[in-house]
């Protein structure tokens, strides 16, 4: 492979073990990233996010896997020398410094001019809406004052890669979701190649171009939101993003894109390539994609009782059981919920379309 | 008992304050006394014995020597002690608590036994009656506060800085100079400040190993005290309680403001 087909950055089978733990926090991570793209890596709490975000950074070394910039090892280059722009939860910005002298530190390292550093750091707290407060200290500022600062700091030398820890984690859920705009903004119109750490799924899919779902050190599943979303490749990446009902069946034989399940017969029209004869499945629907119909259907649809209804305010969340004891979940709207109080029977239907199919091994 | 209006508390602390300074006004009083002997009440007041102190090579040679010998084993505990208490904040390593206990050994150990075997060890070592054994020995002797110091404002640093330092470029030495150094630099000069007071007013080593020629000031005061009874330890007594007082004035003010929000 030359140079110029190479990804921008790669991960190749890396592995981390941490002295004196069992199991790897990182086992066996391979991924490819292109320039400007927004990667979220995606997962519950120790699944490894943040070791692989370290290893990107320096911070950590592999104890396994290179990592290649534009096919350039750069496992044996210190952090300070791989010229990536870093953001942290808790910010980690400088105490002793104003909000000008923290953002002006990497062009001082970079022995830039006074004048271009001047110049230069303006422009980025402009970016970022503190042109105002140049001259504050960390500590006179809101938390989200302080992450728009790092947030400078941390693209003010045009790095080729930024790398964010959560940034937003300790931002209340106005101001994360008015950051969450400003940094996808800012990604994109600089053009910036961003990794994004995030246990938040809602973040991760507004934000991202492909999303990277960790599981116990591994990643299940790498790809753009909506595939996550609708066609996750594994029951682990469909049940922790977003909300879902999981339905054992079985491929039904000599039958295209066609399950028996508990439910009835399940046709769909992705995914027809796990169904071999026999085979036992998963068969995912979205709850938000079951919807109430006033008849019985013989197939993709099913009767249920009530068992128990949640308003979230927006969509009602209606849990009912359906034939063979399975339950089933569904959102509807208000209004529609008026005909689900719980003991009563309501009649359930969905898409062909709609329906995802795992073997039921993944 | 612990009200909203602290008037008993405010009571007992102004008690404790007058317990600790009736005896050294007891001092300054005497220090303005007139005559070559110490007394109380005296019977007029004087400048005298302030003009003698100043004037008497007895007494400032070794009031010289105490700030010489103070600042330097100042710098030498702190030249020990910084790279001792990052690694025992940043690493595990075997032996580290037995490593620590004698660290601390000066603290629990009497200074009549540190005394008595410096007295030995530097007799043999060519080191006796020199300030450079004097600054050696109490920079030992403060060595545990020196570390407990630094260990404690290492424990409260914020570790992630170092990290943000080097993801904006900077190796581990700029790191150090324009990240850890300034942050830690207060609680640093605090450490040398207590360093420096605690050679400051160390007897007992002093009396042992200092000799005729490296005489500290505490050393000159017990001898003057045993020999002379002379008023002029009342003025030397006098003037440290002054500069003790302003320094800890001093030190009280700026962190008040640093307390105060910042202006705008
Ligand atoms: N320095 C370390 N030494 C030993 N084990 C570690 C260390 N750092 C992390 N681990 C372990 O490695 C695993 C992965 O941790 P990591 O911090 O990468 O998870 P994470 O996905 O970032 O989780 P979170 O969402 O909680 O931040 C965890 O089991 C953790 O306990
Ligand atoms: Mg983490």
């Amino acid at each position: 492979m030359t140079e110029n087909d190479a990804p921008f950055l790669r991960l190749d089978a890396i592995v981390k073990r941490y002295p004196g733990t069992p199991a790897p926090a990182v086992d066996g991570i391979s991924v490819d990233i292109q320039r400007g793209e927004f990667v979220s890596l995606l997962g519950p709490s120790g699944s490894g996010k943040t070791t692989t975000l370290l290893m990107i950074a320096g911070f950590e070394l592999p104890s396994e896997g290179r990592i290649l910039l534009e096919g350039r090892d750069i496992v044996g280059l210190p952090p300070h020398r791989r010229n990536f722009g870093m953001v942290f939860q808790n910010y980690a910005l400088f105490p002793h410094m104003t909000v000008a002298q923290n953002v002006a530190y990497p062009l001082e390292l970079r022995k830039i001019p006074t004048a271009e550093v001047r110049a230069t750091v303006g422009r980025y707290l402009e970016m970022v809406g503190l042109s105002g407060l140049a001259g504050r200290r960390p500590t006179e500022l809101s938390g989200g004052q302080q992450q728009r600062v790092a947030l400078a700091r941390a693209l003010v030398f045009s790095p080729p890669v930024v790398l964010m820890d959560e940034p937003l984690g300790a931002l209340d859920k106005n101001l994360r979701e008015q950051l969450q705009v400003e940094i996808k903004e800012l990604q994109k119109s600089l053009g910036i190649t961003l990794i994004y750490v995030t246990h938040d799924q809602s973040e991760a899919m507004t934000m991202s171009d492909r999303i990277a779902v960790f599981n116990h050190g591994r990643i299940d599943q790498i790809a753009p939101p909506d595939r996550i979303y609708r066609r996750p490749a594994t029951r682990f990446v469909g049940e922790f993003v977003g909300d879902s009902n999981m339905i054992e069946g079985r491929a039904i034989a000599g039958e295209i894109g066609l399950a028996d399940s508990p439910l009835g017969r399940i046709t769909c029209t992705d995914g027809t390539s796990v169904l071999t004869s026999g085979q036992p499945v998963l068969v995912m629907i979205r709850p938000e994609l079951v919807r109430l119909s006033n008849r019985p259907t013989p197939q993709n649809g099913a009767r249920l009782v009530v068992s128990r209804t949640t308003n979230y305010g927006d969509r009602v969340l209606v849990e009912g059981i359906g034939p063979n004891d399975t339950p089933l979940r569904l959102r509807v709207s208000a209004r529609e919920a008026e005909d689900c109080r719980p003991g009563s029977q309501i009649d359930v239907a969905w898409d062909p379309e709609d329906v995802h199919v795992l073997p039921r091994s993944a | 008992m612990f009200n909203g209006s602290g008037t008993l508390s405010r009571t007992l602390a102004v008690l404790v304050a007058l317990f600790i300074l009736i005896p050294m006004l007891l001092v300054a009083v005497m220090s303005f006394g007139q005559g070559s002997s110490l007394r109380f009440p005296p019977q007029s007041f004087t400048l005298d014995s302030y003009a003698a102190y100043f004037k008497s090579s007895s007494w400032t040679i070794p009031t010289l020597n105490s700030f010489v010998i103070g600042a330097f084993s100042a710098i030498l505990a702190l030249a020990i002690t910084t790279p001792a208490a990052f690694a025992f904040t940043l690493y595990d390593f075997r032996g580290k608590r037995l490593i620590r206990l004698l660290v601390m050994m000066p603290l629990m150990v009497p200074f009549i036994v540190m005394a008595l075997a410096y007295f030995f060890f530097f007799g043999r070592i060519g080191l006796l009656n020199t300030m450079a054994g004097v600054i050696i020995a109490h920079a030992c002797l403060s060595i545990p506060i020196v570390f407990l110091i630094q260990s404690a404002s290492l424990k409260g640093f914020d570790w992630t800085l170092v990290r943000a330092s080097q993801a904006c470029g900077a190796g581990a030495f700029t790191t150090f100079r324009r990240i850890c150094l300034p942050i830690l630099r207060p609680s640093f000069l605090v450490a040398g400040l207590f360093a420096f007071i605690t050679s400051f007013d160390e007897t007992v080593v002093a009396l042992f190993i200092s000799g005729r020629a490296a005489s500290t000031l505490p050393r000159r005061m017990f001898e003057s005290v045993r020999q002379e009874s002379d008023p002029i330890v009342a003025v030397v007594s006098t003037l440290l309680f002054g500069v003790v007082a302003a320094v800890a004035l001093i030190v009280a003010a700026r962190q008040r403001r640093a307390a105060r929000p910042a202006n705008r």
